[in-house]
């Protein structure tokens, strides 16, 4: 099933309402936005999702065991596809009526679903007249498309989340880092955000990310962002989907300026990497004082996905002049918990290794760490930790890493 | 350059410098020993390096403020050095070194080589260690060789210039020589699983000890294989000389046996001494996933410490206490997996060699690093077979990596996974 914005619920409403004499069907996508009412707890045994990237909606179902996550680099999805290893009996889209060519465009959300299409077995699509016909390799013939249901639904809509004073101290120190005529990848909430709120004096900064949001926009309303200083797609804001506001849809409704491509060519670290000054900002919810990143539990709590994190730290740290962020407020729950932990929590997964050159990003400042000793890595976080917990992880730095 | 004698070749090394010391076999120990005679003299010098062959004087409890070892990767002699706080490990990938070095993170005022004398040309050869020598040479103040008959003239981009060269001091001293452990019953059958996965025509990396020999001893029917490694080893040497490896049918260096080092047995500098097959090319070559990607059927086959019911792969350390090295195995997991027909392959014993401790664990050591990610790892194999884990949820991973676990002990490991996983 597409996802994200174009998450096809009229489609899904129907699935959801034959659920009674169906046993065992998988649905299988990254995030969908909406209610997801095949995540009730009322499905299970008749739906049971597999999820690529989870959710807030799908947490639960997760948790509770009723839906599974299959920890995978989003830029890998098209070949599980393509080598069978994920067979599809249909796939549900959503996308543009067909044009005076015969050709329906993928709208807000590219990701993983030319590969889908060509690998199910039956395609259904919800032929929408408010989706935006965005350009690029978004295009699927009508001829490919089985069924086709006649919709009007404008794509969810995801409003910017309120910026704290400790997400707009983050964003003025990753801009910091960030120079003129880099190319950015970001994902969305505040941290991206308030990274914006600093670009405003930069120059010719292009985009090269997974997904694309209102912010972005903002950046090339103002100017800042022209993308005429891209080494790769040069002049083309580049993304393999988008979640915002009808705003955003409008501005990439038939606009050049956007090109959609898919997962396996936005997050390939080899076509990322030849980008001068790839600039990665990503997020994470624990860093351990080696500098292992988690970015997708809490413990063995599933929190969310590895999406294309990996693919992108490696991909701008091996760009020219690149560089690979990851951006974090320094601590959780309330200032009661410090996010540079000692240690990852048990069952934790790591996101991005410690030997993935990266710099580390809090309210308090900066920490590079490619290249640094344990000891050094230690030292570096710690002074970025939140002043609550310094004492506490210097003891313990002390005692494994000789502080 | 200058020939001197090894004590004058170290005399200009001054406090608080940084040294890169060529590795492996290639370990230039003349130089090594005549810079610990100098050492109580000197403060806080930094000694980096991947693994160094040899008796290690540098890491001796008595060069404490002396000489720093700074570790790229950790060798068996350098790991109670690390582990006591005298010398420090240094997370990274082997194909970053050049990076490192270039970007100025690890500004080098000497480089230490162990090279075979200036040809009519005027050019060594860096012998069995290419690595990141070349990027070493290029950034560092100061550059001192040995110049060492006894070192094999390997081909590829392993050449200097004299004139790149201020100090050399001439030797005579073979390469350090690694024989490989006995093979027991564990490896040789992994290595029987491991070569099932090994279709014709494909590229192989592999590094050195028990299992990759086991794999080697498998392979005596395959076609047409070739190589693309980071450590080039007998076993290898011992397929190619069977007419298995011929790289007839590689996509990229088509014919050539391509390594950044190499460690065996005076067979293997033999076989590569001015042998046209071998092409040594530096980390950043062997190790790009770049490159990789471009092989086809490119199989990977890589070793691991532990392995937790998700999939994460831990290799380099044991908890807290660091063990190896990341070295190349991120780089080559992913490469092999981008590859067409590519196959990513994680070998291990099911347990520790005196079978107490399960080496598929519910969940890593306190402390342990993860060295390939649960969205990376691929195929991970024991001596009671094969699992596949590519687009396998958490509950099918715990399944798959249970029945690949020694059967001592699945209860247990199954009783945690039925509470996480919902086995």
């Amino acid at each position: 099933m597409q996802g994200a914005a174009a998450t096809p619920s009229f489609l899904l409403d129907a699935l959801v309402a034959r659920a009674p004499e169906l046993e065992d069907v998988k649905i299988v996508h990254m995030h969908a936005e909406g209610p997801g009412p095949h995540l009730a707890p009322e499905m299970a045994g008749h739906f049971r999702h597999r999820a690529l990237f989870i959710g807030p909606n799908a947490r639960k179902a997760i948790n509770d065991g009723r839906a599974e996550f299959i920890p995978v680099f989003l830029s890998d999805i098209p070949s599980l596809f393509d080598k069978g290893v994920l067979p599809l009996d249909a796939v549900l889209i959503n996308v543009t009526p067909p044009d005076e060519h015969g050709f329906c465009s993928l709208g807000t959300s590219v990701d993983t679903v030319l590969a889908a299409v060509r690998c199910g077995k039956t395609i259904i699509a919800q032929l929408n007249r408010s989706m935006p016909r965005t350009l690029g390799d978004s295009f699927v013939p009508v001829s490919m498309i089985d069924y086709g249901v006649e919709v009007d639904q404008l794509p969810y809509e995801h409003a910017d989340p309120a910026i704290s004073d400790i997400e707009r101290r983050i964003g003025e120190a990753v801009a910091e880092l960030v120079p003129d005529e880099a190319t950015l990848q970001m994902g969305i909430g505040a941290i991206p955000s308030a990274v914006c709120l600093y670009l405003d004096h930069k120059k010719d900064l292009g985009i090269h990310t997974e997904m694309f949001t209102d912010v972005l926009v903002d950046l090339v309303e103002r100017g800042v962002v022209t993308c005429q200083k891209k080494d790769l797609d040069c002049g083309k804001i580049v993304v393999t989907f988008m979640m915002g506001t009808r705003r955003l849809y409008k501005f990439v409704d038939n606009n050049p300026m956007v090109e959609m491509r898919q997962v396996d060519y936005t997050n390939d670290t080899s076509v990322i990497r030849r980008h001068r000054r790839m600039t990665a900002i990503n997020s994470a919810i624990e860093v351990d004082l080696t500098g292992q990143v988690c970015a997708d539990s809490i413990g063995h709590r599933m929190y969310s996905g590895v999406g294309g994190q990996l693919d992108f730290v490696r991909g701008a740290a091996l760009a020219q002049e690149g560089r690979a962020i990851i951006a974090l407020p320094s601590t959780a729950a309330d200032g009661k918990v410090s996010r540079i932990t000692v240690a990852l929590k048990e069952g934790a997964g790591v996101t991005t290794t410690r030997s993935h050159p990266c710099t580390i990003v809090t309210e308090y400042g900066i920490a590079e760490l490619f290249g640094q000793t344990l000891r050094e890595r230690a030292r570096r976080l710690i002074a970025i930790a939140h002043p609550d917990f310094r004492d506490e992880l210097t003891l313990y730095a002390r005692k494994v890493y000789g502080l | 350059m200058r020939i001197v004698g090894a004590d004058e070749a170290v005399s200009g090394i001054e406090s608080g410098q940084q040294i890169y010391i060529q590795g492996a076999a290639a370990t230039p120990s003349v130089l090594l020993d005549a810079l610990c005679r100098r050492a109580p003299g000197l403060e806080d010098v930094k000694v980096v390096h991947l693994h160094c062959e040899g008796p290690h004087p540098h890491l001796a409890p008595e060069m404490e403020g002396h000489l720093f070892h700074r570790a790229l990767f950790i060798g068996p002699n350098a790991r109670a050095a690390i582990n006591e706080g005298r010398a420090e490990f240094i997370p990274v990938q082997l194909s970053d070194v050049p990076l490192l070095m270039e970007s100025g993170l690890l500004p080098l005022d000497a480089v230490f080589a162990n090279m075979t004398p200036p040809d009519a040309h005027g050019f060594c050869s860096l012998g069995t260690s290419v690595e990141s020598m070349q990027t070493a040479i290029r950034c560092a103040k100061t550059v001192i060789a040995q110049f060492n008959k006894a070192m094999p003239r390997t081909h590829g981009d392993s050449y200097v210039h004299v004139s790149q060269i201020d100090l050399a001091v001439e030797v005579d001293q073979p390469p350090y020589v690694y024989t490989p452990g006995e093979i027991g019953d564990v490896e040789r059958r992994i290595g029987e699983y491991v070569a099932d996965l090994i279709p014709d025509e494909a590229t192989l990396q592999m590094g050195i000890g028990a299992i990759p020999t086991a794999v080697g001893m498998c392979l005596g029917d395959k076609k047409h294989l070739g190589v693309h490694t980071e450590m080039f080893t007998d076993p290898l040497v011992e397929l190619v000389e069977k007419g298995v490896v011929d790289c007839s049918a590689k996509t990229v260096d088509a014919h050539k046996v391509v390594a950044a080092f190499m460690m065996g047995t005076p067979r293997l500098y033999r076989w590569v001494d001015g042998n046209p097959m071998l092409e040594l090319r530096g980390v950043d070559y062997t190790n790009d996933t770049a490159t990789i990607r471009r092989q086809r059927r490119m199989t990977a086959v890589n070793s691991a410490i532990e392995v937790d019911l998700t999939g994460q792969v831990c290799a380099d350390s044991l908890g807290h206490r660091m063990y190896s090295g990341v070295g190349g195995q991120m780089d080559f997991v992913r490469g092999a997996s981008l590859a067409p027909e590519g196959r990513a392959i994680i070998a291990l014993p099911s347990t520790t060699a005196d079978g107490k401790i399960s080496r598929i664990t519910w969940e890593l050591y306190d402390g342990a690093g993860v060295t390939t990610t649960r969205s990376s790892v691929r195929t991970v194999v024991t001596e009671y077979g094969v699992a596949e884990l590519f687009g396998q949820g958490f509950r099918e991973r715990a399944k798959r990596l249970i029945a690949i676990a020694h059967p001592d002990f699945r209860d247990e490991l199954t009783a945690y996974a039925k509470q996480y996983h919902e086995l």
